[in-house]
């Protein structure tokens, strides 16, 4: 994964970016709109996780989006201009083009999921809501250490154990056995280790006063720029939400009245954001 | 001015009439490097937990314990937390967060500093420790010594005026034990910190020691300077002897040698070594006569060279090894050979992560290669002591555990006492295999798997955070074994247990095996990597490996003289 300038931005800001872009993107079914946030979409997550993964991904969005489109072109009839008429069944270009265009939106929200799992770390995620639950944080924190070292003892005990007790038989009741018995080991073994976690916990003071929850991120000036930029663009999009809505269309005839070029701007200036921090910070390496 | 002082202190355990600690009096002067030493068992951990009142263990607890002249119980936890740094043995388990800058602010925010100043003081200490490029690392994925000094720094960052240090470097492979230590003395003579350290490794400890303190069964047998301490062992203490650094150890012998030359020699007056270069100036000073000295070379040679090892058969032979962990994992081990001889003891040595615990569950068959092949002979069996004795444990007393391999006949159960019996830990049969010590517990897992009676006994790591005693033990059991016509693998760090009880040595390096030979040849060969022993003698005896080399040439030296005089 590369690691983009946006994800070097205060939490806040990433959370900000990606809840704007994925309510606008659920909220509208303008396909103007949908087929931009599928491309910003798309382009985010080529940037953060490669043109692989990325291609391996839109793999699976095929047939997803075929089916889709083509379940809605079947089963719904409210479109005028028939493109096939076969006894009941009857093929609406406008049904056709809702189906694709709701395909469309489903598949941009699961992309730009995609990128908020890449960019916004849970240690972003808690820094941001450490603060109102700073017991549940820490919680959180001590959870994400066990579960790579319980993965790790148990492939210890594993290894171990087969060694002593033969491969893990193929019968299912015996493999149970034998993993309850794998699991009686891995407990014992944690719960001897995390006596020495809780000494090492009071030996720095835990409980000894009220807790401060520290997080690496510092507010700088360029997050609030960018705050109040993306809250100015958010703004600018949720109105054209709101009004252009109501020019558009599917039934009975669907018509593509395209959005005014202004809001249309603003919005995908929000949707590339991202890309829009990382063309500031070429411009100013270049200096 | 003393900065800890200690009067009188006794404790003991509930329901345990034994004091464990009795009547311990001592102060350690502010500043000061305090050294801790003694036998497992001797109650050093206890000791040092009565210094940290949250971590005082539950018991009768007499005598006074001041810091500051204020009693340590009288300390608030939040004031304990910044006046007393507590470190531990177990790198791992200390860690309490997923990430690098939590754990390092852990402390803090338990004490509920401002985040701006959590934030600068993080910042400092990670700078000063040299945490900066895995700063933003989850903790599962760093080295052992990095945890280590992370959980150092993380304590540190806390401004403690007093570092407790209980045996903090006996899970690290030597290299990151060695910079662990030199980041202790920087602390120490950089911060002024007090530094009170327990620690049975007394190679790299002893010379920045200002106060040794020697605790033996609750007492306290000797306190004072390391010189004096070593004055001590040498005329009181003998069986201590192999506690000491090697370096110290052949200071004592030439101090016996001077001694027979000259009546009037002083012990109080010889300064004894404690690194390997003093021990080499005090090898020079043996013999003056050039002639006696090439003499007793000679002879010592000759009489080494016996113990090099011979051909014997294959029992179990890696070829062409490949493996990684993840498909798009760099491997691990690159096209790697291994041939072991029956009935022999073959040491693996390496770096950290150098894939020698892969390899060793790839000979054990429980890792599945990329390429190439493991071979064993015919009717062989193998079996395998993993890195911790505990996962190997399920019942819970020793004997049970036992008894579950060996099924449940009456017969069984002697076969059982007899194989504890045979490993010197009867008595430990009706204990929880946790409660043992780190030995015990290590030949009690070695004895469980002795049940299945394999041919092939691979170990990982077996004398790791074990004392000098608890080595030579083990050692001795190994030898042993292998007369019973075992075969021994075992994957190590510690080149002095290697370089005694080992026949065979390969050193994997980058993915491969770059040499193997007879374990003398290969400690004889390397410059870095090898023994202490060989480091202190190099060009000055030859073949000299181990201690009992040494001690080989200064009795050719006596030889070599009684032939010149006559």
């Amino acid at each position: 994964m590369r690691r983009s300038l946006f994800s070097l931005a205060h939490p806040a800001v990433i959370f900000l970016y990606f809840c704007a872009v994925i309510v606008l993107c659920m909220s509208t079914l303008n396909p103007a709109f949908v087929l931009l946030s599928y491309v910003g979409a798309s382009a985010l997550a080529i940037f953060t996780s490669g043109l692989r993964r990325y291609g391996k991904t839109c793999l699976v969005f095929i047939p997803v989006f075929l089916v889709i489109t083509l379940a809605n072109a079947l089963f719904n009839h409210l479109g005028e201009t028939f493109l096939f008429h076969a006894g009941p069944l009857r093929l609406s270009l406008e049904a056709l083009i809702y189906g694709a265009t709701s395909a469309l939106m489903l598949l941009s929200v699961i992309l730009w999921f995609l990128s908020y799992q890449n960019i916004m770390t849970t240690d972003k995620f808690l820094c941001l809501f450490g603060r109102i639950m700073p017991a549940t944080s820490l919680i959180m924190s001590m959870i994400f250490r066990y579960i790579p070292l319980l993965a790790n003892r148990g492939h210890e005990i594993l290894m171990s154990q087969k060694n002593l007790m033969g491969d893990v038989p193929r019968k299912k009741l015996q493999s149970l056995s034998y993993g309850a018995r794998l699991s009686s080991i891995l407990m014992g073994w944690s719960l001897e280790q995390s006596i020495e976690t809780a000494d090492s916990m009071r030996a720095r003071g835990f409980g000894s006063h009220k807790r401060t929850t520290y997080t690496p991120f510092s507010f700088g000036g360029f997050d609030v720029v960018a705050l109040m930029l993306l809250a100015f663009l958010t703004i600018i999009s949720l109105y054209n939400l709101i009004v252009a809505r109501a020019d558009f269309m599917f039934y009975p005839y669907f018509s593509l009245s395209l959005p005014h070029a202004l809001v249309t701007t603003s919005y995908a200036l929000l949707l590339l954001f991202p890309f829009l921090v990382e063309l500031k910070g070429a411009l100013s390496c270049r200096i | 001015m003393p900065h800890l002082t200690c009067e009188k202190l006794s404790f003991s355990y509930p329901e345990s009439p034994a004091k464990t600690i009795k009547e311990i009096s001592f102060k350690v002067p502010a500043g000061s490097f305090c050294t801790l030493c003694g036998p497992t068992g001797s109650g050093k951990s206890t000791l040092l937990r009565m210094l940290k009142p949250e971590l005082c263990p539950n018991g009768t607890l007499t005598g006074k314990r001041t810091i500051f002249e204020r009693d340590i119980a009288s300390f608030a936890p939040e004031e304990s937390a910044s006046l007393i740094g507590y470190v531990m043995q177990n790198p791992v388990a200390q860690i309490v967060t997923d990430s690098v800058w939590h754990e390092l602010a852990f402390g803090l925010e338990n004490l509920g500093v401002p985040t701006q100043e959590i934030r600068r003081r993080v910042a400092e200490t990670a700078q000063y420790f040299g945490i900066q490029s895995w700063f933003n690392k989850k903790t599962s994925e760093l080295s052992g010594g990095q945890k280590q000094t992370l959980n150092l720094a993380s304590i540190m960052v806390m401004q403690p005026k007093i570092l407790v240090l209980d045996e903090p470097t006996s899970q690290l492979d030597p290299i990151a034990a060695k910079d662990f230590i030199t980041l202790l003395n920087r602390i120490h003579n950089e911060l002024g910190c007090t530094i009170i350290l327990a620690e049975h490794r007394l190679d790299d400890v002893l010379p920045l020691s200002d106060v040794v303190l020697f605790l033996r069964e609750g007492h306290l047998d000797f306190q004072g300077e390391r010189q004096e301490f070593a004055r001590y062992v040498y005329s009181q203490a003998f069986e201590y002897r192999h506690y000491l650094p090697v370096a110290t150890r052949i200071s004592f012998m030439a101090h016996d040698r001077v001694g027979k030359m000259h009546e009037e020699n002083d012990v109080a007056l010889t300064r004894f070594a404690f690194t390997v270069n003093e021990a080499r100036k005090n090898i020079e000073t043996l013999a003056t006569d050039i002639s006696v000295k090439q003499e007793a070379r000679f002879m010592s040679a000759q009489e080494t060279h016996a113990h090099y090892g011979t051909d014997s058969p294959r029992v179990l032979e890696a070829k062409d090894l490949w493996f990684r962990y993840k498909k798009d994992a760099e491997p691990v081990l690159q096209g790697l050979s291994l041939r072991v001889q029956k009935q022999t003891i073959h040491a693996i040595v390496g770096g950290n992560a150098s894939g020698k615990t892969t390899l060793l569950h790839l000979l054990a068959d429980g890792l599945k290669p990329l390429r190439g092949s493991v071979k064993i002979s015919k009717g062989e069996r193998r079996g395998l002591l993993s890195q911790n004795p505990q996962t190997m444990f399920i019942k819970d007393t020793v004997i049970e555990d036992l008894l579950e391999v060996a099924g449940n006949s009456a017969q069984a159960h002697t076969e059982a006492l007899e194989q504890l019996k045979a490993f010197g830990i009867e008595h430990c049969s009706l204990s929880h295999p946790y409660d043992l010590s780190g030995g015990e517990m290590q030949k009690a897992a070695l004895a469980k798997l002795m049940l299945i009676n394999p041919s092939i006994v691979l170990l990982d790591e077996p004398t790791k955070g074990l004392d000098a005693r608890a080595k030579q033990e083990f050692g001795t059991l190994l030898l042993r074994l292998k007369a019973q016509n075992k075969t021994i693998v075992m994957v190590s760090h510690d080149l002095d247990f290697v370089a005694q009880y080992c026949d065979e040595c390969s050193l994997i390096f980058n993915g491969g095996i770059t040499s193997s030979g007879p374990s003398r040849s290969f400690f004889e060969h390397n410059t870095f990597y090898t023994t202490n022993a060989y480091r202190a003698t190099r060009g000055l005896v030859e073949h000299c490996v181990v201690f009992e080399d040494y001690m080989r040439y200064i009795k050719a030296l006596d030889k070599s003289e009684g032939k010149i005089e006559r």
